[in-house]
């Protein structure tokens, strides 16, 4: 059962507000979705043979090589942000 | 006069190609059915101005370089990126956004002379089945306004059912382009994981998305298919066009003759929430696909039952990860806070819409240290166990069937307050985005409700990279020439 404390803390770590009138709602939502989505522990455990069951997927990586021209998309990006300044994405003071 | 009602991308090239009419005159047509039509429908968020892609598609068949896509309109999802273009994934997040550069499969179909006519409104940030999550409205079914067209595709498919675009395209991460197809009686194509880029779709939850077609017929999709797909260096999970050959190629994927052996997988498909008349509609399918020649055979799918609960565990998990990027500092909403972690308390506040809010807030739980084990972990289990049931199923059988949705479309507002009723739109869906493998909808009758006649679809299923099975048995099925 997902207390009104819960999905505070929740809302906190997702860096999302919540307005205090909805959050009832929201807590009654997700307390009912996890009631549904705990039926997967009705599933077995994986078997061995299941767990090294090979689907044919792998990781793939390429070299760290060939960047493009420093500062070619810096204008067009900068286009999109909020706030910039001289180049750089202007935010507010960390500490 | 166009006959827009049984155009196609083959007959539309054959008249442009023998100059029966231009470009402009095609798409103008599209264009004056989305005036008429879309103050009620509202499948459009926005829709472009076209006179440099109809003048440039022009030119190519002017000069003999004009392949099938040219001049063909298409409306693109909101989730798209179109370079130059306000692409808002039917989120306040994203209003304003413009597009900095066009998605691969945008950038293929540019190549092909496509004209991009408009984009699709869609359920915010693809997280929705009825479209009713959009911030700009809902979209309304064309068969029956009082009706919700599926989602979050929804203003897709709407678009290709009321000729406000030949082809239309959409992401599927759950259901998202087959869902809508069959709620409006059109097309839906989900390819296999990794046949076509994702660069330049707004992701939503990264393992599962795919971008798809929605058509009028089932050989449209194979041809809009055809330009989108293959290796992209831009995104990592494309399947390199060797592989995908040899898994075509190889023995054990050869389709075995004459007819097709095709599952059913009984306990799936008579669980419970099924429609009656789906259900009907369903064993005439079947007995139609029997009179094409096919075998029908009961398969067992013992895990697939849990592929919606293990969905609504792995999806908020990836999508809470990916929504983390909406921050407004880079892009998108800034809405001013106190101090730095105001603003992005108040930034995602403001921005995301209730379904985006609960998804994050649910795969922050799930991924947390104390949960991660039992929910999260748990669904990734439950994903191979999905898995491997398709694969020992190909074993027996080249196609799986099952109905595409539980019910026919529902009525807006119906389902609006109920998460888990929205969410079990999806239930036949689903699991081909979960294992992977590719999945149509084609359109298999309607339905009777109130005076209406609704759309159905039928699923087809076949293993990893065998579109071209589903192809061949959508045509046929269709009756279109195969």
């Amino acid at each position: 059962m997902i207390e009104k404390k819960d999905v505070e803390k929740l809302a906190s770590l997702a860096r999302i507000t919540i307005p205090d009138d909805q959050i009832e709602k929201v807590r009654k939502d997700i307390d009912t979705i996890l009631a549904y989505v705990s039926q997967i522990n009705e599933a077995h455990d994986l078997t061995s043979s299941e767990y090294n069951y090979n689907s044919g997927v792998k990781n793939f990586m390429r070299e760290d090589t060939e960047p493009h021209e420093s500062g070619k998309f810096t204008d067009v990006l900068l286009k999109s942000a909020p706030k910039s300044d001289k180049g750089y994405i202007e935010v507010k003071k960390i500490l | 006069m166009i006959d827009l009602k049984t155009m196609t991308i083959t007959k539309l090239h054959n008249h442009l190609k023998a100059g029966d009419f231009s470009v402009k005159q095609i798409v103008d047509a599209y264009l004056k059915n989305i005036t008429e039509k879309d103050g009620e429908i509202h499948a459009f968020l926005e829709v472009f101005d076209v006179a440099e892609q109809v003048a440039r598609a022009q030119k190519m068949f002017d000069e003999g370089k004009a392949t099938l896509l040219t001049g063909v309109p298409i409306a693109v999802k909101d989730n798209i990126l179109i370079e130059g273009h306000t692409v808002s994934a039917a989120s306040k997040m994203l209003e304003n956004y413009v597009a900095t550069y066009s998605g691969t499969a945008i950038k293929k179909l540019a190549d092909a002379g496509a004209v991009f006519i408009g984009r699709t409104n869609m359920d915010e940030f693809a997280m929705g089945s009825s479209t009713e999550n959009s911030a700009f409205g809902p979209t309304k079914n064309p068969y029956d306004t009082s009706r919700v067209p599926g989602g979050s595709s929804g203003g897709s498919a709407a678009a290709v059912a009321m000729d406000g675009a030949l082809v239309a395209l959409g992401s599927d991460t759950a259901g998202s382009v087959r869902q809508p197809a069959a709620f409006c009686g059109v097309v839906g194509l989900k390819t296999t994981y990794g046949s076509i880029s994702r660069h330049g779709l707004i992701a939503l939850g990264s393992s599962l998305d795919q971008i798809g077609p929605v058509t009028k017929c089932v050989e449209d999709a194979e041809i809009v298919f055809s330009f989108m797909k293959g290796h992209d260096p831009l995104d990592s999970t494309t399947i390199p066009d060797a592989a995908y050959a040899d898994k075509q190629n190889s023995k054990m994927c050869q389709v075995r003759p004459p007819g097709l052996t095709i599952g059913v997988p009984r306990s799936l498909v008579e669980g419970q929430g099924i429609d009656t008349d789906v259900r009907k509609n369903f064993e005439e399918t079947i007995e139609r696909l029997k009179k094409l020649g096919h075998k029908i055979v009961d398969i067992e799918l013992p895990h697939v039952k849990y592929s919606l609960p293990a969905y609504y565990i792995m999806l908020p998990g990836e999508a809470s990860s990916n929504l983390a990027r909406f921050d407004g500092m880079k892009y998108g909403l800034y809405v001013g806070g106190e101090k730095l972690l105001g603003d992005y308390l108040e930034t995602r506040g403001a921005g995301f819409g209730p379904e985006p809010r609960r998804r994050i807030l649910l795969g922050t739980y799930v991924l947390s240290s104390g949960y991660y084990d039992a929910f999260y972990n748990k669904s990734q289990e439950v994903r191979r166990l999905i898995a491997k049931d398709f694969e020992d199923a190909w074993q027996t059988v080249d196609v799986i069937i099952t109905p595409t949705t539980p019910t026919p479309p529902f009525k807006l507002g119906e389902k609006t307050q109920d998460p888990v009723s929205m969410y079990l739109a999806d239930v036949f869906t689903v699991p081909s985005n979960i294992a992977g493998i590719p999945t149509i909808s084609v359109p298999c009758g309607t339905v009777e409700r109130e005076g209406k006649s609704l759309p159905l679809g039928v699923q087809f299923f076949a293993s990893h990279c065998r579109e071209d099975i589903l192809f061949k048995i959508g045509k046929q099925f269709s009756g279109e020439a195969v």
